[in-house]
């Protein structure tokens, strides 16, 4: 068997990233700044848009950052590098970081962590950026050293995400569940005031609605996931859960197609509950074409309420920004992502 | 009183804040440091998330107002004073929602009945369960009026040993006293009306993230509490200076003068933080102990020590950022004698074992060449001089510069030899900045205290006797100047202070460093 000769290349590589930090005639002298490693793995037909989003990312300013892809058009245990410096001045000297592209051939898939960990910093956290479907096998080496995961369930699938999530105890944050956030606090908004916190355990009927074709889109049942998790719902597929009390809950996960939308983004969530002699109802919509969510509630004897909520649509790069330095690790979500992957249509696997 | 158990949807998640519901209620409300800070932080507490879910702000002055044109107001002071812009209307509209106005005189029964009843509104609306803080952005002179206006229509009720049970708590800004006898006064008073723990003294530099990472650097890393006695100290110099003047205040600053106005808190705040002994827990007690055995120990200054340790200085015209300056006594309102204190700078000794024989070098001024607020140790030299560098020349290549403000960091000097033949030596500084390491800014300080009052951790707030420790210390200066008519050292405007002061570092054979 071929097994290649990559420690030539690696070796260059070296020598390139030491050149970065000679002098240069005329310009004030270069400091490195490393708080961290960042390993974004990506396909060989996303890497221009993942260079692109990089040199937006704010923390690649002060990280070592990985562009790494798998090839097939390479020779099979090729490694193609590149390396460069990104700097910004401040006062007399230069503030670099340095970016390490490696382009790998299909059959050098099982050596890419050997060359990530032989070039990442040590004794700073890693982060790694999995945004895109991955070979298990690098996806399991490379999670195995991070110190931080950053996902996205929207792009992996509800169940890879929850394997690799059960797979690490690195702090795990997923994408979609950040873009879920003004949902989930509209829902949990209804149940703040003290009056109404009583309906929160007495809810009986949940129905989600995205857009299509398929009803259990990530978001769909991440949204589920959660409100099974935190109430302790017993998920019976897609269309019945047992609350804690074990009482029936009626779901229902619905699909709608709507022209100029991309699927799977959730379009309402609506729940019913009834609590002593009360009914209330909840109705958190976003209009298709809009950026809005409208938030309607009411509740016998407690009036109801309407409120507008602008839904942020932060892009790539400024919502990996914001996993980057997020300081708290979010104990719902591995709880949510293993709920979520209970609701599959009964009968399926 | 039921307790209403947490919502279950908030739990296991970044918003399952320890921030108990509470309503926010700020008593000068028409004034800059609610526009400029207070807002701000409440609207940055609420984009990060951590303010209580049940939450309600109540503005208190005089100025005529309506709840929508008071929310009005703080939405534009919000989006230019806020760190963070623009303005996010998804964190700011639930605020301004849950604000309210209350006009009315401090001094008047009514205002506070009518606080009483919005308060009321505010349990039974948003669900603030009882739960008070007052801040008191108001004149010193105001405070106590207040409080007792709180107390007679019964919102400032003794804490309650229940656990959950409602609290009512009262934040006050600086100064607190202008010498010993009026702070101890102040706190006799206020003790007819409220507990100490009840109390929130704020001095905003404690919530500075530096100040706070000081305690994370000596007591959560071993390297540094190995080193940090007089057997590898030779001096620490801690350092607050502004390039601004007076400001028009010029009347305000006649009666106080910067000893009291940042050594007796912030500069003897820093000093305690940097010397005290390692707590037993991160209790606020326990941390606050320890910072009132530093100020016990001490040396006292009076009478002609004073002279002898303390300048004096004030500012005289010059450039400051390329800008030419008055004098401090040709700003308005100064008399054109004046004696007033714009620069400070001190030596001090701590009596203790850890401290003995390492001077402490304390220095505040106004209208200096920059801003900045640091604290910078310096490590004894090596007993040899191997390399015939600094140390040979006594000084030592090795000090830990915490910058409190602006870019706050910490770096760590040391001498490098310069590669080539030979054993040149060269000093480099190993850097690191809040603004590169976390990205962002970092939170304001009033962020920080804001939320520890409303979670009822009084570990960065000031503690009576510590606040009459500090007078105790800083009045027999003040006597001493008084009776003494110690001289006062001009200084160009722009400079770094008077040469005076040079020569309190030179006689140890030290220098101050240039921030």
């Amino acid at each position: 068997m071929d097994t290649g000769k990559l420690s030539d290349a690696l070796s260059q590589l070296e020598r390139s990233l030491a050149a970065l930090w000679a002098p240069e005639a005329g310009q004030p002298p270069k400091s490195r700044v490393c708080t961290g490693n960042l390993v974004l793995l990506t396909g060989a037909e996303r890497r221009a848009s993942a260079q692109a989003m990089l040199d937006e990312l704010r923390a690649s300013e002060r990280m070592r950052t990985f562009l790494v892809s798998i090839d097939p058009r390479l020779p099979p245990w090729s490694l193609e590098a590149g390396v460069s410096a990104r700097c910004q001045r401040e006062g007399e000297q230069l503030l670099c970081s340095e970016r390490i592209e490696l382009s790998l051939g299909a059959g050098a898939i099982d050596r890419v962590p050997s060359v990530v960990s032989s070039l990442w910093v040590p004794e700073v956290p890693t982060t790694f950026v999995l945004l895109e479907p991955a070979p298990a096998l690098l996806v399991s080496a490379l999670t195995r050293d991070a110190s931080r995961l950053i996902l996205d369930s929207e792009a992996l699938g509800v169940e890879v995400s929850a394997t690799i999530a059960a797979s690490t105890h690195a702090h795990l944050i997923d994408l979609a569940w950040m873009r879920l956030y003004p949902w989930r606090n509209a829902v949990a908004g209804a149940f703040d005031t003290p009056a109404l916190r009583a309906a929160v355990s007495a809810i009986h009927r949940l129905a989600v609605r995205c857009t299509g074709p398929a009803p259990c889109a990530p978001a769909a049942r991440l949204l589920v996931g959660w409100l099974a998790s935190r109430l302790r719902w017993s998920l019976q597929g897609t269309t019945a859960a047992s609350d804690a009390q074990h009482q029936h809950v009626a779901l229902q996960l619905e699909a709608q197609a709507v022209d100029g939308v991309p699927a799977g983004k959730l379009l309402s969530v609506e729940l019913g509950a009834t609590f002593g002699e009360a009914h209330l109802l909840l109705d958190v919509e976003r209009s298709p074409h809009t950026t809005t969510l409208q938030v309607t509630r009411s509740a016998e004897g407690h009036g109801a309420s309407v409120r507008r909520i602008t839904l942020p649509e932060p892009s790539l790069h400024e919502l990996l920004d914001r996993a980057i330095d997020d300081p708290t690790p979010d104990t719902a979500l591995r709880q949510t992502l293993q709920r979520a992957t209970l609701l599959t249509p009964q009968g399926a696997p | 009183m039921n307790q209403v158990p947490p919502n279950p949807l908030r739990e296991g998640t970044p918003d399952d804040q320890q921030t108990p519901p509470c309503a926010f209620v700020i008593f000068g409300a028409s004034g800059d440091l609610t526009r400029r800070k207070l807002l701000p932080a409440l609207y940055n507490l609420g984009l990060s998330r951590s303010l209580p879910h049940a939450f309600s702000v109540l503005g208190v002055a005089r100025r005529p107002k309506t709840d929508a044109s008071f929310g009005e107001e703080m939405r534009e002071a919000v989006g230019k004073f806020s760190r963070r812009k623009p303005l996010d209307l998804n964190a700011w509209v639930p605020i301004e929602q849950a604000t309210g106005y209350v006009q009315g005189s401090f001094d008047q029964a009514k205002t506070y009945h009518d606080l009483r009843a919005r308060l009321q509104r505010s349990d039974a609306e948003r669900g603030t369960a009882q739960n008070r803080v007052f801040y008191l952005a108001v004149a010193p002179s105001e405070v106590l009026t207040i409080v007792r206006g709180l107390h007679e229509v019964g919102l400032l009720p003794r804490p309650s040993p229940e656990p959950g049970a409602p609290f009512s708590r009262v934040v006050v800004e600086k100064p607190f006293g202008e010498d010993l006898p009026s702070a101890q006064a102040l706190n006799r008073e206020l003790y007819r009306y409220l507990d100490e723990r009840q109390l929130y003294r704020i001095d905003h530099y404690l919530g500075k993230e530096t100040v706070q990472n000081l305690i994370v650097l000596r007591f959560g890393n071993a390297i540094f509490e190995a080193l940090w006695n007089r057997s590898h100290i030779s001096h620490v110099e801690i350092t607050v200076a502004e390039d601004i003047g007076v400001e028009g205040r010029g009347k305000f600053y006649e009666q106080v003068g910067i000893t009291r106005d940042i050594v007796q808190n912030h500069l003897l705040q820093l000093l305690t933080i940097t010397a005290m002994e390692p707590p037993a827990t991160l209790d606020a007690d326990a941390v606050r102990d320890e910072k009132v055995k530093i100020l016990r120990s001490l040396r006292p200054l009076r009478g002609a020590d004073v002279l002898a340790s303390v300048v004096r200085g004030q500012y005289a015209r010059g450039i400051v950022r390329g800008d030419a300056v008055p004098g401090y006594r040709e700003e308005p309102d100064v008399a054109p004698a004046s004696v007033t204190d714009t620069y400070v700078a001190m030596r001090l000794q701590i009596d203790s074992w850890r401290w003995a024989g390492v001077p402490f070098f304390l220095r505040a001024g106004k209208r200096l060449a920059k801003r900045v607020a640091e604290i910078a140790v310096h490590f004894r030299s090596p007993p040899l001089a191997l390399f015939g560098t600094a140390a040979a020349a006594g000084r030592s290549p090795n000090s830990l510069v915490l910058r409190v403000q602006p870019d706050e960091g910490v770096a760590l000097r040391f001498d490098t030899k310069i590669p080539g033949a030979g054993m040149a030596m060269r000093e480099v500084s190993m850097d690191f900045r809040y603004g590169t390491a976390f990205g962002g800014s970092s939170p304001e300080a009033y962020e920080r205290l804001l939320l520890d009052a409303m979670r009822g951790d009084p570990t960065l707030f000031t503690r009576a006797d510590e606040v009459e420790a500090q007078w105790g210390f800083i009045d027999p200066i003040l006597s001493a100047w008084r009776e003494h008519g110690a001289p006062v050292a001009l200084y160009e405007a722009g400079s770094m202070g008077p040469a005076e002061a040079d020569q309190l570092l030179a006689r140890d054979g030290f220098a101050w460093r240039r921030p």
